[in-house]
C-alpha cells in the first residue's frame, strides 16, 4: 500500500504537465461553448444580415416567433417526430433484436449488417432513395400500389374504402397532412438498425443471460420471458435508445431538407429547417439565433440528464 | 473496473448458444419468427434494390417500365452522367474528410487518453462538459461558426470547413477514444514510466500501439460523420467547384432536370467510402457506434 502511494505521488509529479494532452481538445470545446452563449445572446437583438450593428431588443424575436403560425407548425411537426419516429423505431429495434436473438445463430452475421448498413449512410442519400420510393407521380410506392396491391381482389375493396383507387393514388410527399410520415419512415429505415444494435448489446449482458436461462429451466414461455425477465432488465437500453432518438428528432434537418425542403408550403417543416431558412435565405440572423436557442433548450432538457446518467454508468466515474 | 461498454462489445462477439438451445423448443413459433424477419429484410433491402435497378435504366425506362424489374438492357449512361457531376465533389469530400479525421483523431486521442488515465479534482465535471459539448445541436453553432470563419477569411474554403469539422468532432473523438483507453491495462505505462520515458513518448510508443483497434474505431466513426455531414457543408461552402459530396447530391435532387436514374447512380457513388469501410472493417464500425452512443 505504501509503495502504491509512493508510485502515485511520483506519477503525479511526472505527469504534472501532461495537461497539455487535453489542451487542444479543450480549446475547441471552449470555443463551442462560447459560440453557444454568443448565439443565445444574439437572439435578444435585432441583428439582420444587412444591419451594421445589433441592438438589444429584449424578447422581441421570441414574441415575433410565438405570433407566427409557421413557428407553431414547426413545433407541432417536431412533436410528431418525437411521437411517430422515436417510439416506433425503439419498439421496432427491440423487436428486431429479440427476433434475431431467438432465431438461428447462423443467420445473425447476415442480418446484423443488413439492418445496420443504413446507419452508415448519410441522411442525404437516405432522403434521395426514399424520395424516389415516395415520389407521387412515378414513384415505387404508388407503382406497387397500382400494379400489384390494387390487383388483389380483397385488398382492392379495403383500399377503396380508404379512398385509394387507380385513379386516386395517395399524394405521398405532396400531401400536406401525410408527407411528414413519409419522411419519418425514411428516417426509421436508417435508424432502426442502430436501435437494434444497442438492444442486441443489452441482450448479451451476462446477468440477463443467467436470468433468462434460469427462467427457461423453470419452463417459461417466450412471451412470459419477455414480460417478466427481458423488459424489466432492459430499462437502461430503452432509456439510451429513446434519449438518443429524441435528441436526433429535435434537431433533424438533412432528411427533411432533401425530401421536401419543408414543403408543401411549410407542412413538413421542422424547427431546424426554419432556422436555416431564417438565417440564410431571409437574412434574419437574430431570428435564426432565437430558433437555434429554442432547439438548444429543448435538446438540453434531454441531453443534460442523459449525459449525466450515461457517464456515471458507462465510465463508472 | 470494466465498464458496461467494454462488456457489451465483448459480448457481441460471443456465441449465444445457451438461449438458442433452450428456445429451439418452440419449433412452431420459430416459423413465425423467420416470417417476420423475412418481411423486415424485404423492406430493408428494397430501397437498395430499387436504387441499383433504377440507376441501370435509361431515363425513358425509369417511368415506362416496371420499376421493380431489372432493365431489359443494362444502360450505364446514368452512371457516366452522375460521375461527371459528382466526381469533383467526391474528391473534395475525400480531401476534407481525411484531413479533418486525422486532425480530430490526433487531438481527440490525446485528450481522451488524458481523460481516461488521470484522475484529478474536477475530472468528472470536465468529462461532463466535454460530453455536453459533443451533443450541442449544430443549429446553435452555425451562425457563430460562419462569423468566425468569415473573420478569419476562411469562409467558403476547404480549410474553413475542415476547421469547423475539427471543432465539431474533436470532443467526440476524445469521448470515444477515452472509452477504449479505459479498457487498456495500466501495467505497460507503469513499466515505461519506470524506464524513464516521458508522457508523450509513453503515449506514442506504448499506449497507441496497444490502443490501435480502438483508435481505428474512433477514426472510422469520425470519418463517416464528416463524410455524411450536410448542414455545415451546405452552409459554409458556396462555390460550386469546392462543394463536397452531400450538398452536391442534395443539389441534384433539387434540380428538376436531373433524372432519377442519374440521381440513384450519384447517391450510390456518394455511399462508396462508407460502404467499403463497412465491408472491410464492419466490426470496428460497430464498436465505434457503441462507444459513440454517448453522443447522438
Amino acid at each position: 500500500m505504501v509503495l502504491e502511494g509512493v508510485r502515485k505521488a511520483m506519477r503525479l509529479g511526472k505527469y504534472k504537465y501532461s495537461f497539455i494532452f487535453l489542451a487542444p481538445a479543450l480549446f475547441f470545446i471552449l470555443i463551442l461553448y462560447f459560440m453557444t452563449i454568443w448565439t443565445i445572446a444574439m437572439s435578444f437583438t435585432d441583428w439582420t444580415f444587412g444591419s451594421k450593428e445589433a441592438h438589444f431588443a429584449g424578447l422581441d424575436r421570441y414574441l415575433e416567433l410565438s405570433a407566427e403560425e409557421r413557428f407553431w407548425r414547426n413545433v407541432y411537426n417536431n412533436i410528431l417526430w418525437l411521437v411517430f419516429f422515436v417510439i416506433p423505431s425503439t419498439l421496432l429495434g427491440f423487436f428486431l433484436a429479440f427476433l434475431m436473438e431467438i432465431s438461428a445463430e447462423k443467420l445473425e452475421p447476415y442480418l446484423r449488417p443488413l439492418f445496420l448498413y443504413p446507419t452508415a449512410l448519410s441522411f442525404v442519400v437516405t432522403g434521395v432513395l426514399w424520395s424516389w420510393i415516395f415520389d407521387p407521380r412515378r414513384g415505387v410506392f404508388n407503382f406497387v400500389l397500382a400494379n400489384y396491391l390494387l390487383e388483389v381482389p380483397v385488398l382492392r375493396e379495403v383500399l377503396q374504402v380508404m379512398g385509394i383507387t387507380k385513379n386516386s393514388l395517395p399524394l405521398l410527399l405532396d400531401d400536406p397532412d401525410r408527407a411528414i410520415f413519409c419522411i419519418v419512415m425514411a428516417a426509421m429505415w436508417q435508424y432502426t438498425g442502430f436501435a437494434m444494435l444497442l438492444f442486441l448489446a443489452a441482450f448479451r449482458e451476462s446477468l440477463l443471460r443467467q436470468l433468462i436461462e434460469a427462467a427457461m429451466i423453470d419452463g417459461a414461455g417466450a412471451l412470459q420471458l419477455l414480460k417478466h425477465i427481458i423488459l424489466p432488465n432492459m430499462k437502461h437500453a430503452f432509456l439510451i435508445v429513446t434519449c438518443l432518438l429524441a435528441i436526433f428528432s429535435l434537431k433533424v434537418f438533412d432528411v427533411v431538407w432533401v425530401m421536401t425542403r419543408g414543403g408543401p408550403g411549410y407542412a413538413t417543416e421542422v424547427l431546424a429547417v426554419y432556422m436555416y431558412v431564417a438565417a440564410f435565405a431571409q437574412d434574419l440572423l437574430a431570428k435564426g439565433c432565437a430558433i437555434a436557442t429554442i432547439i438548444f433548450s429543448l435538446t438540453a432538457v434531454i441531453i443534460v440528464p442523459y449525459v449525466y446518467y450515461a457517464i456515471k454508468r458507462w465510465f463508472g466515474l | 473496473m470494466k465498464s458496461f461498454l467494454i462488456r457489451a462489445m465483448k459480448a457481441l462477439h460471443e456465441p449465444r448458444k445457451a438461449v438458442l438451445k433452450l428456445l429451439s423448443n418452440f419449433k412452431v413459433k420459430l416459423i413465425v419468427v423467420y416470417l417476420l424477419l423475412g418481411i423486415m429484410c424485404f423492406f430493408w433491402l428494397m430501397p437498395f434494390y430499387v436504387a441499383i435497378v433504377t440507376s441501370l435504366k435509361t431515363h425513358r425506362e425509369t417511368y415506362t417500365t416496371n420499376v421493380l424489374q431489372p432493365p431489359s438492357q443494362v444502360y450505364i449512361g446514368a452512371w457516366i452522367e452522375a460521375w461527371k457531376r459528382v466526381s469533383i465533389p467526391f474528391f473534395n469530400s475525400i480531401l476534407v474528410s481525411i484531413v479533418s479525421t486525422v486532425a480530430c483523431v490526433l487531438i481527440g486521442a490525446l485528450g481522451g487518453y488524458y481523460l481516461a488515465r488521470f484522475r484529478f479534482r474536477g475530472a468528472e465535471q470536465l468529462f461532463f462538459l466535454i460530453a455536453i459539448a459533443a451533443f450541442i445541436p449544430y443549429q446553435v453553432l452555425l451562425i457563430p461558426m460562419t462569423m468566425l470563419l468569415a473573420s478569419l477569411g476562411l469562409f467558403g474554403t476547404h480549410l474553413g470547413l475542415i476547421l469547423a469539422y475539427i471543432m465539431l468532432f474533436s470532443p467526440w473523438a476524445a469521448l470515444i477514444s477515452s472509452a477504449f483507453f479505459l479498457a487498456i491495462p495500466k501495467d505497460f505505462e507503469e513499466a515505461a514510466f519506470v524506464d524513464g520515458a516521458s508522457p508523450l513518448q509513453t503515449f506514442f510508443k506504448v499506449v497507441l500501439p496497444i490502443a490501435l483497434p480502438g483508435i481505428l474505431s474512433t477514426t472510422i466513426i469520425i470519418f463517416m460523420n464528416v463524410w455524411n455531414e450536410f448542414f455545415f457543408a451546405v452552409s459554409l461552402i458556396t462555390n460550386p467547384a469546392l462543394r463536397t459530396i452531400q450538398p452536391e447530391i442534395a443539389n441534384l435532387r433539387g434540380t428538376t432536370t436531373v433524372a432519377w436514374n442519374t440521381l440513384m447512380a450519384g447517391s450510390i457513388i456518394g455511399t462508396l467510402p462508407p460502404t467499403i469501410i463497412c465491408l472491410m472493417l464492419g466490426r470496428y464500425f460497430i464498436r465505434g457506434l457503441l462507444a459513440g452512443t454517448l453522443k447522438g
